[in-house]
């Protein structure tokens, strides 16, 4: 988004109906209907000129990005530490022993004990991975209900298109926190289950950024001939739109994935989202926060692994936006 | 009576020829720097403008004209070296301390730009925008800046301009839009007007207003202009002296007349062979096979060698000196000294 | 003007009401306040009809919320179960409080973040841009539990002389006194405000950005214009028109009350009220909860688009 751009916005359709909006908070984030057209223009551009540089390119330019590859190799290495860690620890997740309550870190327990003992390494460990859990599934069914839901919406226009952003409208009217809250509580539960509600709240802005890139190229001519040519209308979104909103897309759902952990755990801390039994690192920080005047460390632990995680996953998404998006192509020193 | 003799005779007649140059560019290089690697955009690019005069520069789009005017003028984006030297009024505006070259811009060298849509600010009106030109190089009253707004939005056949100057630049046309752009570059009585592609954005239809007004206003202003345009057609009626940059460098260059009428450049022959005849249908698009080189990975010996008719094997090994013809006429081309040119181009 | 914002209200209110509608039905769908009770019955039939009474719960779900409407228009709230006060002087009360630490983190984040996006995009690439992108990354990453806990901590309980909050201590301390006031308030004005500059200030870099880049840019400084005139009047208001609508947001979430930040700094706000009122399915609370986070929402949206039409003329609301 940063460098500067000398496409031509679809200026004056574009405005005049961002002009007005209901809401424009989806625009907020750091995604314009301009942005979308930019996109947009030069999938286009890759695909008709020269697919292969671009490609080659946008590579390159990951690998140069290194806080992106920073944030690759710490995000991996966090997760084979999730999964690796547990499996050489002599604890379980459960396992608790009164007698060893409050202890701190030591070769035994690598990150000390809780308030009945139980090893706070494995469950931060376990923790940590179902925090994963629930943000990959809920950024990825949030992307394919916000990718086809604006896609539709921007390809068929009129009373669908109304309908979508109706929806879309009626869901930014109160903040999210307070709407994700009443549902977490009383739908959520399991991890599946409140991934669902994350994903509820968070089709939207996926939707507003697909609908603005297939606003934009629904006019090529290319997709013009194609239903010139007698192409049904699910050939043309599966043919023709939807792999030219790949890019953006797969940039939005890494972004995406900050968001969700961030707010997953937020819900767990309240005590709104995961439940016991079960614990992620939200519910690790709630458990440990009464005792954060003697023992800072039990707080800070799943409370660091939480911010080192969506440390990466943003950068990862930075640098695929930077990759991916061809205004970034010049202008770096 | 000797060829050289004729020539100094005829330049005398031309008279702007004998004095110092207005400006004055020295073997200016601009390079970008971008992930891929150095962008030169131009390349050892040296020429003079006199006072009053009007040097067109002509070429394909990415031959280097905007940014040889933007970075004489320091105004290309951050990320480019410049080496060179660009001489005016004595200073040389490539060192020149900011506040200083700040004072120039706008009051001795002012700029017009491609796209009348989008060089305009949105959120000001148009009347401000130009006062504010005008008053940060004179200590004039708002008002008394308002009434030049208006003579000079009058004088570029902007109508009702009183009410006009209140307006946002979203309430004009594009040739409108256009008008006002050289109302402001001209307001300060500029001593060089750069006017880059000034009329490319512009429906055909008016275009030639727009640039009957820009030459009206030079006449009357008796500033010298730099024309960057792609268009060789729009030259010919308007230009003293025309110059043609190809792939960063200048190919070629002379009066108006040796450059129409004896080009000793096959690129520039080329391009003369793509200006449509009023008649015909010829599209000017792909009227040279291929596409200029990229800028990243030039090709070995003269850029022009794969689009060239007339390329010969030394032409992939060195890249061709510029190779003078008496008085300014200059061609960048192993063959300059064979080509003839008594062979009309369009013929 | 007046047509447009009517307009607007028109075209707002009933998603409004859809939204509480929904809110209602999904609370009631899924709670029963009666569920204590069927453990005892008939024996405490008395109480059981009370509170159905009181529930309107012989009401079919998806009836009910009408009945709410239907007081609504009344101007009445109902009663807060879990506070025992009527939901209205709940939501006065305790948004009084909410705005007492919301205002200030509102006016100080926008601040230094407009400053920050200002120099970041001046200075694009600089060793100063670095560091500040990389504390906006840092800031953003932060779950707001995560930073509130941490600077109650640091602040609170490890510097308790300088800023004399214990932890967990209930209610603000004092009442009128500005500098009593002053102190209790900026721990979690403090906790606010870091999150909300983190992802405003990248955001308003990448807005001055784009419009440091554009032509009319170009032609401000082919004027002759200082540099610094050039930011702050050309590209500022340019990009400040993508700005609005982010700040009009941010205050109406701050004023909804920051459920997170006001609890574990036992900030007698509206979002521990809303958090209690969620376990206690108090349902009165909870819809006016909603409402008052809606009606926020809707008027500063509105706000934002009228100064929209005022930034920028293309724009014109009617
Ligand atoms: N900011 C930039 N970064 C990298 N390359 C650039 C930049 N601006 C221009 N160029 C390159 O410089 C070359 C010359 O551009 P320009 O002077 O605009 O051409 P024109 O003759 O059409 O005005 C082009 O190949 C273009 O790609
Ligand atoms: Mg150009």
């Amino acid at each position: 988004m940063d460098e500067g751009s000398d496409f031509d916005v679809p200026e004056a359709s574009d405005r005049s109906e961002e002009a007005v909006p209901l809401f424009s908070v989806g625009e907020v984030e750091g995604f314009s209907a301009e942005d979308a057209a930019h996109y947009a223009s030069d999938e286009l551009e890759g695909l008709s000129d020269a697919p292969k540089s671009f490609g080659r390119l946008a590579w390159t330019r990951f690998r140069h990005h290194r806080l992106a590859l920073l944030g690759g190799i710490g995000l991996v290495s966090i997760v084979l530490m999730f999964i690796v860690g547990p499996m050489l620890s002599d604890y379980t997740f459960d396992q608790y022993d009164v007698a060893d309550r409050l202890l701190g870190p030591s070769r035994d327990h690598w990150f000390g004990t809780d308030e009945i003992g139980r090893d706070l390494f494995v469950r931060t460990a376990q923790g940590g991975l179902y925090s994963l859990r629930i943000g990959l599934i809920a950024a990825v069914v949030a992307t394919i209900a916000g990718t086809l839901l604006g896609a539709v919406a921007a390809y068929f226009g009129g009373w669908t298109d109304g309908f979508i952003s109706q929806l879309i409208n009626l869901l930014l009217i109160v903040p999210a926190l307070i709407v994700l809250s009443v549902f977490s509580l009383y739908f959520g539960g399991d991890a599946n289950r409140l991934a669902m509600v994350l994903a509820f709240l968070l089709w939207t802005r996926i939707a507003r950024v697909v609908r603005g890139v297939v606003l934009s190229i629904k006019e090529q001519e290319y997709i013009m001939a194609a239903r010139a040519s007698g192409a049904s209308h699910a050939r043309v979104i599966f043919r023709h739109v939807l792999p030219n909103v790949i890019g953006p897309v797969v940039v939005e759902v890494t972004l995406l994935l900050g968001t969700v952990i961030v707010l997953e755990s937020t819900l767990s801390f309240l005590g709104l989202g995961v439940q016991p039994p079960n614990a992620s690192l939200g519910t690790l920080v709630a458990e440990a926060k009464g005792s954060i005047d003697d023992d800072p460390l039990r707080v800070l632990t799943p409370g660091m692994f939480i911010v080192l995680i969506v440390l990466c996953v943003n950068f990862l998404g930075d640098g695929l936006r930077d990759a991916l998006d061809p205004r970034s192509r010049n202008e770096r020193n | 009576m000797g060829y050289a003799t004729l020539l100094t005779l005829v330049r005398g007649m031309s008279g702007t020829e004998m004095s110092e140059p207005l400006l004055k560019v020295d073997d200016m290089s601009v390079s970008f720097k971008t992930d891929a690697g150095d962008v030169r955009a131009v390349s050892n690019v040296s020429f003079e403008i006199s006072p009053g005069e009007v040097l067109a520069v002509v070429g394909e789009s990415g031959s280097g004209k905007s940014v040889t005017a933007l970075a004489l003028m320091r105004l290309h984006p951050k990320n480019t070296e410049t080496t060179g030297q660009v001489m005016f009024d004595g200073m040389n505006l490539l060192d020149l301390p900011e506040p200083q070259i700040r004072s120039i811009r706008g009051r001795d060298i002012a700029m017009i730009f491609q796209d009348p849509m989008t060089a305009l600010n949105p959120v000001f009106s148009v009347g401000e925008q130009i006062v504010e030109a005008i008053r940060i190089h004179n200590d004039v009253s708002k008002a008394d800046a308002w009434a030049k707004v208006v003579d000079l939005l009058q004088l570029v056949g902007v109508p009702e301009p009183k009410q006009r100057a209140a307006q946002y630049p979203h309430e004009y046309s594009g040739g409108m839009r256009q008008r006002a752009m050289i109302a402001m570059a001209i307001c300060n009585d500029p001593k060089l007007l750069i006017a880059d592609e000034p009329t490319t954005a512009l429906d055909v239809t008016v275009q030639a207003q727009v640039m009957e007004v820009l030459h009206d206003v030079q006449e009357a202003t008796g500033s010298a202009m730099m024309l960057i345009t792609h268009d060789l057609g729009l030259v010919a009626g308007s230009a003293d002296r025309v110059q043609v940059m190809y792939a960063s460098r200048l190919m070629e260059r002379g009066s108006t007349d040796e450059i129409f009428y004896e080009s000793r450049n096959p690129y520039t022959r080329a391009l003369l062979a793509s200006i449509p005849d009023l008649e015909s249908v010829k599209d000017k698009l792909d009227s040279i096979p291929g596409n200029p080189p990229s800028l990243l990975n030039p090709p070995s010996g003269c850029a022009f060698r794969p689009r060239c008719s007339m390329s010969v094997p030394q032409c992939a090994e060195a890249v061709p000196e510029l190779v003078a013809f008496g008085g300014n006429h200059a061609s960048r081309c192993h063959l300059a000294t064979e080509i003839d040119i008594t062979t009309g181009v369009n013929a | 003007m007046f047509a447009y914002i009517v307009r607007r209200l028109l075209a707002t209110v009933p998603l409004l009401m859809i939204a509480l509608y929904a809110v209602h039905v999904g609370i009631s769908l899924t709670t029963d306040p009666r569920a204590d009770f069927y453990l005892c019955l008939p024996r405490c039939q008395d109480g059981f009809d009370t509170i159905t009474e009181a529930y309107n719960l012989d009401v079919n779900v998806w009836l009910r919320p009408f009945t709410w409407f239907a007081s609504l228009l009344q101007g009445e709230l109902g009663e807060s179960s879990s506070i025992g006060e009527p939901v209205g002087e709940v939501l006065r009360s305790r948004g009084w409080n909410t705005a007492l630490i919301a205002v200030p983190a509102f006016v100080i984040s926008a601040v230094f973040a407009l400053l920050l996006s200002v120099y970041s995009a001046r200075h694009q690439y600089s060793k100063g841009d670095y560091f500040f992108t990389g504390l906006a990354f840092f800031g953003l990453a932060f779950p707001s539990f995560v930073l509130a806990l941490i600077i109650q901590n640091v602040f609170g309980v490890q510097l308790e002389n300088w800023f004399g909050i214990k932890p967990f201590n209930t209610g603000r301390k004092t009442g009128t006194n500005p500098l009593e006031i002053l102190r209790d308030i900026t721990l979690p004005v403090m906790s606010l405000s870091i999150l909300f500059i983190s992802a405003d200030s990248r955001f308003g870099r990448a807005s001055m950005l784009e419009t440091l880049n554009q032509d009319y840019i170009r032609t401000a400084r082919a004027k002759g214009l200082p540099e610094r005139r050039v930011v702050w009047k050309h590209a500022l208001r340019n990009a400040l028109i993508p700005l609005v609508t982010l700040w009009a947001l941010n205050f109406s979430v701050l004023l909804g009350g920051s459920v997170v930040t006001e609890s574990i700094f036992s900030w007698p706000g509206l979002g521990p009220a809303f958090i209690r009122g969620l376990f206690d399915a108090d349902i009165d609370l909870i819809l006016g909860i909603v409402l008052l986070t809606g009606m926020f929402t809707v008027f500063f949206n509105l706000v934002a688009d009228i100064m929209y039409g005022v930034l920028d003329p293309r724009i014109r609301l009617d």
